[in-house]
């Protein structure tokens, strides 16, 4: 297996820019994952790493190769699709085969090879069942290890989960990470559901409008987004982004919003102060970040009137009319609360962690230089 | 016919055959006025041909189906007075969004109710809610997935039946616009006060947006409860196998009182289980094996091995920011735990786990139901 580094890579179709200087690194052995809405440029960027595209400008660097010129054959990749694309007419273990059978490898040899394949993919019972009547996950399990014994230096998975039920995606996303943690094997991943991605990726590259946002680990992105579009793309339910102004009054910071404030903690306010003065600001507030109580117990930060609450088993999703002003807070709580719609409620904000965003290009202030 | 019963809609034991398959065997719920019941379950589980049994798409060849007081089980789809949303939205390829919406308020059955101003209110409306007033004027063909599924809902929603049927009303949209359609589309059927039944596969989100949901597999119905129960106590294991993100976990073993309280053991893992479940358990019969449900969220993770520990093995760790998932593997199953302040696992450590017992549910090992 190899690494994979794109280095200022553009491409652009006519008019459209599909992706615009581009620049990352996957290290050998990681999993990487091209997130993304439709449009971003994820999947032209995956093809031009599979060399199903040309580049524009810049060097995409295979292992220690530069691959700009060799066809995709030539770039010891595999390929795992969507559609799973398995050949309908052999069973599985011929399907699997294929590769090495094209490459005119004896019938022992490829057994010694595929076996081990077979038993890491949990496909030892169906080996010679007809691959149409498996389920989409043993369907795509089967495209897996059709990749696998290829050895290539890299795969790519093309939104590997996405024809598939939901209790099947869950299973099949735990495998695909667990064979990639065990196998050590580079991977790339393109899709669009950020669950899949943060569940699969050692690292995720955030992509929008074919510019890179923000590549870093799903806990990185999560708690510490490099602007607006990322904060809000990851995490379900998003961020709750609020437009504030920061107002000092000697050592007293608030920040100010419609019709509530809240006082930072005293580490974070000098650092906010120095940072964000003058600035129009947007807050971000991760939904569990917030504490709901009944209106008069305890002593909350903020009021607000509960709207409409949502079960979700594990939790309960709230939206609150914070103080009254029309502005919606999405809040996530572990417990049962038993409150009625239009309860009056108080909010204690954690905030040891806030993210604070400047609102004219939404970088996030609180990540340094 | 009783009186005392509500108006909405009643399916009382509906049979019903395709060829040599059953599609639904003695079915039987209810869903009250200005009440959304989801019937959820997985791929021909019959949740379409409940919702076409309803509409009168279908005939049952047993059993009655009633809407608002009356009894409609043999009458035609038109005189059934039933707003539908087929998965496959069916639009008019030569009307834009705004006509296809207004169509079925516009069906000569329904003149009577609604005039052009009232029919263009109710258009407005409707499209604001779905977020898709901009593309008032746009044919089907220039529209994504997700917004013909959106107009294939507002058509539905711009009637005022007698009782709202969705088969998969969000399912092909992202998941932020579908958070944020749930909750509106559950205010505006709610505050109908017609019945709403809302099929879906996703079981998650039969929980989040019903006030009751049927659990339909095989076309038999599991359970028909509220969300918390059916979450946090299945009926069977087959329920339990559904619902949550992840599911619960199952574990076969068997039941050995030990000091005066109850265990579940197997040959990996020992669980203490409360008075309650105690107390339940010793009221009735149940076989010599038994299967243990514990959620992902009442697994613990220990630092060191102690009496009422366990080694699990991990198999997968998947982070999802606020929370992981780890798997592991314990003795012959393979369990998911779900972790607040997860650090990360490496596959193939050894973990020392507890298991809580608490809110754990205990099902008979024969017949898979909960005792």
């Amino acid at each position: 297996m190899a690494s994979v580094t794109l280095a200022n890579v553009s491409k652009s179709y006519g008019e459209v820019c599909a992706t615009h200087d581009l620049s990352f690194h996957c290290d050998d052995g990681q999993m990487l994952a091209l997130l993304g809405p439709s449009g971003c440029g994820k999947t032209s960027t995956l093809k031009m790493i599979a060399g199903i595209e040309h580049i524009d400008d810049g060097e995409i660097h295979i292992g220690e190769r530069l691959v700009n010129d060799l066809s995709p054959g030539q770039r010891n990749i595999a390929m795992v699709f969507e559609d799973y694309a398995l050949y309908p007419n052999m069973n599985v273990f011929d399907n699997i085969a294929f590769p090495l059978k094209l490459r005119k490898w004896p019938r022992r040899e490829i057994c010694k090879r595929i076996d081990p394949v077979i038993e890491l993919l949990g496909l030892q019972d169906q080996r010679n069942s007809d691959v149409r009547r498996l389920s989409g996950g043993a369907q795509q399990r089967v495209s897996i290890g059709r990749a696998l014994v290829r050895e290539p230096e890299l795969i790519i998975f093309d939104e590997p989960l996405s024809h598939l039920d939901a209790d099947q995606k869950v299973q099949l996303r735990t495998e695909i990470r667990r064979l990639q943690m065990a196998t050590g094997l580079t991977g790339i991943l393109v899709t669009h559901d950020q669950t899949e991605a943060v569940a699969m990726a050692d690292q995720v590259a955030v992509m929008d409008h074919g510019e890179l946002q923000q590549i870093a680990t799903p806990q990185s992105l999560y708690h510490q987004p490099a602007n607006l579009f990322v904060a809000n793309f990851i995490g379900e339910p998003p961020m709750n982004l609020l437009p504030v102004r920061l107002e000092v009054e000697g050592p007293h910071h608030r920040l100010v919003g419609a019709g509530w404030s809240i006082a930072p903690e005293p580490s974070l306010a000098e650092r906010i102060g120095s940072i964000a003065a003058g600035m129009e600001l947007i807050l971000g507030l991760r939904p569990e970040m917030i504490c709901v109580s009944e209106a008069n117990s305890g002593c909350p930060d903020l009021q607000g009137t509960l709207l409409w609450q949502e079960y979700r088993g594990d939790a309960h999703v709230l939206t609150i009319d914070l103080a009254n002003h029309g502005t919606k807070l999405v809040v996530e709580c572990r417990q049962q609360l038993g409150l009625a719609t239009g309860a009056v409620v108080g909010l204690k904000i954690s905030t040891t962690a806030l993210n604070l965003f400047d609102a004219t290009n939404g970088r996030n202030l609180m990540l340094g230089a | 016919m009783e009186t005392n019963r509500h108006h909405g809609l009643w399916l009382e034991r509906i049979n019903k055959s395709f060829a040599a398959i059953d599609a639904i065997r003695d079915l039987s719920f209810d869903a009250r006025p200005g009440e959304v019941v989801a019937v959820t379950g997985p791929s021909g589980a019959g949740k379409t041909s409940t919702c076409r049994l309803v509409a009168g798409l279908e005939t049952p060849d047993s059993g009655t189906v009633s809407v608002a007081a009356r009894e409609v089980t043999r009458l035609p789809p038109q005189m059934r007075d039933v707003s539908i949303m087929f998965e496959s939205f069916a639009l008019y390829p030569m009307m834009n969004v705004a006509d296809n919406v207004a169509f079925a308020m516009r069906a000569p059955t329904r003149t009577a109710r609604y005039n052009e101003a009232a029919i263009d209110r109710r258009v407005d409306e409707v499209l604001a809610l779905t977020e898709m007033s901009e593309l008032r004027e746009r044919l089907p063909h220039e529209l994504s997935g997700g917004q013909k599924q959106r107009v294939a809902l507002c058509r539905a929603l711009a009637l005022e039946p007698a009782i709202y049927l969705m088969d998969e009303p969000i399912s092909h949209l992202d998941a932020k616009l579908r958070h944020k359609l749930r909750a509106a589309l559950r205010r505006r059927l709610v505050a109908s006060a017609v019945p709403t039944l809302w099929c879906t596969p996703d079981s998650m989100e039969a929980l989040s947006v019903a006030d009751r949901v049927a659990v339909l597999i095989d076309g038999r119905l599991q359970q028909f409860d509220d969300p918390e129960a059916i979450f946090n106590r299945p009926a069977n294991t087959r329920v339990a196998r559904l619902v949550g993100d992840p599911a619960m976990n199952l574990l076969r073993g068997s039941l050995v009182h030990e000091n005066g309280a109850l265990l579940f053991r197997n040959e990996a893992v020992v669980v203490t289980l409360p008075e309650e479940t105690r107390a339940k358990i010793e009221g009735g019969k149940h076989s010599a094996e038994v299967v243990l449900g514990i959620r992902a969220t009442d697994i613990e993770i220990v630092s060191g091995a102690r009496k009422d520990t366990c080694k699990a093995k991990v198999y997968s760790y998947e982070p999802f920011g606020k929370y992981a998932i780890v798997s592991a593997r314990l003795g012959e199953n393979t369990i998911k735990a779900k972790f607040f302040h997860a650090s990360r696992e490496d596959v193939e450590d050894v973990l020392s786990i507890r298991l809580h017992g608490a809110k754990a549910v205990v099902f008979d090992g024969a017949t898979e139901n909960a005792i």
